[in-house]
């Protein structure tokens, strides 16, 4: 036991967020908030309430227009995920580490850039 | 003249590439992850451009402009919804997950990563056995798509065994030479290639045309439906249908999924997914547009020929033409070789090491990799070479059959309460559902056979006979194309996702399942 004890303590004190709780319920609103994002990107790229209409607007069909212009925003909104919430409801931040049995038969890589 | 140019246009692009593909085997290590993954190093350019290269092939350039021409251009909503959001979104839930627990973990293909997680080789095999009983088919219609282009092109000059037959030697060629390493840097100089000939040639027929309002009035005065949102072809079941199997399928492919093992860092990802919706709309305005247009432009389109390289031909010089089926090789080239090599690694590291010899050495399993692929490619043109029905049948299908896998695949991952049992079943069932809609005329045809046969014994014969109609009805019932409207793909992943909960729900997990590797420690820094 005595080498798991070390590796767990290793483990924690490479951890610099070892202290804080998970998840809080402000992290679990956030992500509620980005699921529902995602929610509406996927329903509007297609304008559903222009349904059988044909107008045109500048050579193109304006439902066309309204596709290109859902296409830019999703694209804003993905840089401001990936800016401000990048990782979230995927990385842990968790205390706990690796229990029973979990010991990494393969070696632990750094990963990847620092934030 | 044309013919020459022509010809000459395109192996000139072949060279240029395989130049590329020399260039980066000099800086391989001679090591399987190096093969396949180009050691996880690559950067924001080379990984956008190489997942869009790779995702978007010749089907971009042919099938999609001629359902624009045939249908209407709402073919560009359900690509931009699938593509461009659908799949994005997925390049995060799934593949930042997937690149966190591969650096982690050093996994490689998906096999392996569900395999450790689950404590089970079966599965793993499962998985890599599924995802090559679609990735081998549609290989072959890739191969099939090269061989007929070159033939049109060439007017019969290359007959289409010649074409599909060069261009596969030449895939195996720096396939085997170059690796991820070298598909990857072609893909970014195809995928940028692509952009410019499609814009340079919505551009060009716009400009002899006289603007995008005299096309589209030219459309209007020859088939006003098509401007107008929705047709009895397009609608809203089959479009959501459509977009969201697609977009998880495409997650599932073993070439775009292994890309997610490949970014050099978060960076690279980030900025990837970011950049991802403007670039797929980037490409298909332009594509799916010349293919709508085409339909109001007198624009003549041979029986059951492709949309654009008439438009090309009706409007723009032979050069220009060349040149850009020169850009729909390299859609095809680009999706095919790497389809080699992850369809290379799917065997090598989920069915022959863990099955046939697990002792393998990194060097043996590099060499043995290349070895799969020249394998697999020339398996492929053979196989396309007979034009077998079922197989063609099964790659037109390919992308719902991936899109089976992803449920199980996602609940795996963000799920800790997932078996063994439940994510081997959902997986099974969902396979076999879709694989029997697919292939329900052949289930009728065994049932019929068999009562046929039995019919003939005179004890059991009136039985059968009596049983045979119902078993009939029963199975053409349940497995259809479509569920009003809901395609049979989108069923089945209802399938696979209600039977990988219920079965994990009523399970216990095996002693050996590692059940927190996907979530402990998978943090920022």
């Amino acid at each position: 036991m005595g080498l798991k004890t070390e590796i767990l303590q290793l483990w924690a004190s490479n951890s610099k967020s070892y202290t804080r709780p998970v998840p809080t319920t402000g992290m679990r609103s956030r992500r509620l908030v980005w699921i529902a994002v995602g929610i509406v990107l996927c329903g509007l790229a297609i304008p559903w309430f222009l349904w059988g209409d044909g107008t045109v607007v500048a050579g193109l069909p304006l439902w066309l227009w309204w596709h290109v212009g859902w296409m830019v925003l999703a694209s804003a909104v993905f840089w401001l995920f990936a800016t401000r919430a990048w990782g979230i409801g995927i990385e842990t931040d968790s205390t706990s580490a690796p229990t029973g049995g979990e010991t990494d038969r393969r070696s632990v890589r750094s990963g990847g850039d620092q934030p | 003249m044309t013919l020459t140019l022509q010809v000459g246009i395109i192996v000139g692009y072949l060279l240029l590439a395989l130049a590329i593909g020399l260039v980066a085997y000099r800086m391989t290590d001679r090591t399987a992850e190096d093969f396949y993954l180009a050691s996880r190093t690559f950067g924001t350019i080379v990984l956008l451009f190489t997942t869009f290269a790779t995702l978007l092939s010749a089907f971009t350039f042919f099938a999609g402009p001629n359902v624009a021409y045939h249908e209407g251009p709402e073919w560009v909503l359900v690509m931009g919804l699938m593509d461009g959001i659908i799949f994005a979104i997925l390049w995060y839930v799934i593949g930042y997950k997937q690149w966190l627990l591969g650096q982690r973990y050093e996994y490689v293909t998906l096999g392996e990563m569900l395999g450790d997680r689950f404590a089970s080789r079966r599965l793993r095999g499962v998985v890599a056995g599924v995802s090559l009983l679609w990735l081998f088919p549609y290989v072959m219609l890739q191969q099939v798509g090269a061989g007929t282009a070159l033939q049109a092109l060439t007017e019969g000059a290359v007959p289409y065994a010649v074409g599909a037959g060069l261009i596969t030697a030449f895939m195996i060629l720096y396939v085997v030479v170059a690796g991820m390493r070298g598909i990857a840097w072609t893909d970014t100089l195809q995928g940028a290639f692509m952009l410019v000939t499609t814009w340079v040639a919505m551009i060009w027929v716009l400009a002899v045309v006289g603007g995008p309002g005299a096309a589209t009035a030219a459309l209007e005065a020859e088939a006003a439906q098509h401007l107008a949102l929705g047709s009895d072809h397009y609608t809203v079941q089959w479009m959501l249908s459509t977009a969201i199997v697609i977009g998880f399928g495409v997650a599932m492919f073993p070439q775009v999924n292994q890309r997610f093992f490949a970014a050099g860092s978060r960076t690279v990802l980030k900025r990837s997914f970011a950049l991802w919706p403007i670039l797929c709309v980037l490409l298909f305005i332009p594509s799916f547009m010349l293919g709508a247009w085409a339909r109001g432009l007198d624009v003549a389109v041979p029986e059951g020929g492709n949309v654009l390289p008439a438009v090309l031909a009706a409007f723009t010089p032979g050069w220009f033409a060349a040149l850009v089926i020169a850009g729909a090789m390299a859609a095809m080239m680009s999706s095919s070789d790497s389809m080699l090599l992850s369809g290379s690694s799917y065997f090598t590291r989920d069915l022959y090491r863990p099955f046939v010899d697990r002792s393998l050495s990194e060097r043996r399993e590099d060499l043995l990799a290349r070895v799969g692929v020249v394998i697999f490619a020339t398996a492929a043109l053979g196989a396309s070479l007979l034009t077998p029905a079922t197989l063609f049948e099964l790659g037109d299908a390919a992308f719902s059959g991936f899109a089976q896998l992803a449920l199980p695949v996602l609940i795996a991952l963000y799920w800790r309460k997932t078996t063994r049992a439940g994510i081997t079943a959902g997986i099974l069932a969902s396979q076999l559902f879709y694989l029997t809609t697919l292939f329900v005329g052949s289930v009728v045809a065994a049932i019929e056979l068999v009562g046929s046969v039995l019919g003939e014994l005179a004890l059991v014969g009136p039985v059968v006979a009596g049983l045979e109609p119902t078993l009939i009805l029963l199975v053409t019932t349940v497995f259809r194309d479509a569920y009003l409207g809901w395609t049979a793909g989108l069923v089945g992943m209802g399938l696979g996702l209600v039977v990988t909960v219920g079965v994990s729900l009523v399970t216990t997990p095996a002693a050996e399942e590692r059940r927190t590797i996907y979530f402990d420690g998978l943090s920022a820094d």
